[in-house]
């Protein structure tokens, strides 16, 4: 697997949620790396399926999900910077 | 290019039963079932050990059991770590091609709606729309993109009136109060509507030579309402609030009804139709089986100082919170995890001193909680809890066995377990609650079907290589179900022989063996000696 960069991965992020922006009411502005994943207008569970979608899209498996446990990190925590960044590092990871 | 045409239509609805059914037919809420009941084959389709919706359903559309497709409950359990952990079961952990997938390996297209673990959608040509996503994601579910945008455009597509709400979900399991019952049957019956519009433009804008739509109200309204819905104790219900519930659910019936007829109308004379439940329902019985307090009382779990004890009958937290952080992990050494899956599970340590089971123990510690278990009688009955309990080698010998949970448990009231913890391991339930049962249903109608016919119980894995047989489609030779032949007019079969595909060559990797007729029979016989069959 190739290098994931962070413009990629905050490309696929800002996709998800402009697909999302009528059903979350949000006015589709940037991403702000510090902005609160729930801060975004969804519900927590829907965090989950954020992440599994990152994951298949990057074909990494449930790294996504280890990484974030092995870190003792919430969800309900993270900020846009934050998943990209953890996105980003598994990539490299990987290709390594 | 020549339209498509449907050659299977495949309805699924959650949970239905026959022992509902029969008398909403009777009663002329269900005409067009009933017609179609009467006059094409019908049968009891048994469902999986354990009849949940994630396995039976993921078994129902690969034709492989639990063991074998690697889903037992609506989360997937980790237990690499130092303490378990655990997400929600996706798509990536079906271990095994779906029907959609095979119909798009063969060239032709296919569209599911609403089924469960389909999450993120597995590409084929066709649409993915997948089930129990929640609403504010499920528009982003949607596979192809295309199709997202086109539904938006048509206006059928209303995320927050389709999907699933998991805050509401989850207090739905633990039973509602009798005036919030009207809400929950008027959600369902809005939401079905909505996936009714999807299907019937998709038929027209998207054919596809398999369609597949679930509709899981069925299931989230008999878990409150059974006794609201059944002839048998309806009428003991006679609050207003009762009553208008009774109304409501009965028009959720006459509407899916519609609906059904509907489709069926729309798919075209061609088309073979088969209606499926994962599971069928019963009344549950009025006490609840706590679980993890029971490990606790054998000394086997400990609780997290501070834990509160559960006094109003729930089987689980309905905030934010999960079972697992009101558990001990420094000493706990067995646990259940999710009331869904009525299992426990077993801890092996990984090194002396850490905490669990050390494996040299484990067969001796499980079979000392297998008797336990049967042992256990209801204090104020006498009688016995545990109807079954299934080692995992024994429920879901599999590739991935080792997945599942050490024991899985069949109450003798079908109930499901609570994860709290109470001042007793047996107290009496609050509301009035149906569960799963494992008689579900399997209707077929449609050029080919015998018309008339009853058929002798189906397993759920057939219906998988039933439908890739009404494809038109050779049956991959690994799944564990088998083609309902039965169903079939001679004059179909002839016409149309049943060929079986080598999936060895398409697979690449050997790691199973195809399944010939002896290791069916194999199958069947430890089902029925399991006292499943
Ligand atoms: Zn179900």
């Amino acid at each position: 697997m190739a290098n994931i960069s962070y413009d990629d991965a905050y490309g696929v992020l800002k996709e998800i949620f402009e697909d999302l922006e009528d059903d979350l009411d949000s006015d589709g502005g940037e991403l702000a790396a510090d902005s609160k994943l729930i801060d975004l207008g969804m519900e927590s569970i829907s965090l989950v399926y954020l992440v599994s979608e990152l994951q298949q899209h990057y074909g990494l498996g449930d790294a996504l999900f280890r990484k974030m446990r092995e870190e003792d990190k919430l969800l309900v925590d993270m900020s846009v910077g934050d998943i990209i960044n953890s996105v980003v590092e598994l990539g490299s990871k990987a290709s390594a | 290019m020549t339209k498509r045409e449907i050659k299977t239509l495949l309805i699924g609805l959650d949970g239905a039963t026959y022992d509902l059914l029969d008398p909403l037919v009777e009663e002329g809420i269900m005409p067009n079932l009933g017609k179609i009941m009467k006059e094409g084959a019908r049968g009891i389709l048994k469902s999986t050990i354990h009849p949940l919706t994630p396995p039976a359903w993921t078994t129902m559309t690969t034709g492989r059991t639990p063991g074998n497709h690697g889903v037992f409950d609506f989360i997937r359990v980790d237990r690499s770590g130092s303490k378990p952990n655990y997400t929600l079961a996706t798509s990536a952990d079906v271990m095994v091609p779906t029907i959609w997938q095979i119909a798009d390996r063969e060239g032709l297209r296919a569209t599911t709606l609403n089924f469960p673990v389909n999450f993120p959608a597995k590409p084929i040509n066709g649409v993915v729309i997948p089930g129990y996503v929640p609403w504010s994601y499920l528009g982003r579910a949607i596979h192809p993109r295309p199709v997202f945008k086109m539904l938006k455009e048509k206006g059928v597509f209303k995320a927050s009136e389709m999907s699933t709400d998991w805050q509401h979900e989850r207090k739905a399991v633990q039973g509602l109060g009798e005036n919030q019952l009207e809400d929950w049957v008027n959600f369902h019956i809005v939401r079905e509507k909505r996936w009714q519009d999807i299907l019937l433009t998709l038929m027209e804008e998207e054919p596809c030579e398999l369609m597949a739509v679930l509709f899981d109200g069925v299931d989230r309204i008999q878990h409150l309402c059974y006794h609201l819905i059944d002839r048998e104790t309806r009428d003991q219900y006679q609050t207003e609030d009762a009553k208008k519930t009774t109304e409501l659910a009965l028009q959720y019936y006459r509407d899916v009804d519609n609906y059904i007829a509907q489709m069926i109308e729309k798919a075209g004379p061609q088309a073979q139709v088969m209606i499926v439940s994962d599971h069928g329902f019963t009344r549950s019985g009025s006490r609840i089986f706590y679980a993890n307090t029971w490990l606790e009382q054998k000394g086997w779990l400990d609780w997290i100082e501070g834990t509160p004890m559960d006094d109003q009958g729930r089987v689980a937290l309905d905030e934010n919170t999960e079972a697992s952080t009101l558990i001990d992990w420094e000493t706990t050494k067995a646990y259940a995890l999710s009331s869904s899956s009525n299992a426990i599970f077993i801890r092996q340590s990984n090194a002396p001193g850490e905490p669990g089971v050390a494996p040299a123990d484990y067969e001796a510690f499980r079979d000392k909680m297998i008797e336990a278990l049967y042992d256990l009688k209801d204090p104020d009955t006498g009688k016995p809890v545990i109807k079954h309990v299934f080692k995992r080698e024994d429920a879901f010998p599999g590739a991935y066995t080792d997945r599942a949970p050490d024991i899985t448990l069949m109450l003798h009231d079908y109930s499901f377990l609570s994860v709290l913890r109470a001042d007793a391991p047996i107290k009496d339930r609050q509301v009035p609650y149906a569960t799963h049962h494992p008689d579900g249903i399997f209707v077929a109608t449609g050029p080919g079907f015998k018309k008339e016919t009853a058929l002798d119980d189906m397993y759920i894995a057939d219906v998988a290589p039933t439908a890739i047989y009404s494809l038109g489609l050779s049956v991959p030779s690994d799944m564990e179900g088998k083609v309902c032949t039965a169903a079939y007019d001679d004059a179909y079969l002839a016409e149309n022989a049943l060929t079986y595909a080598d999936v060895e060559a398409l697979k690449g990797d050997a790691d199973m063996s195809a399944l010939d007729a002896e290791a069916q029979e194999q199958i069947k016989e430890r089902l029925k000696s399991l006292g499943y069959l």
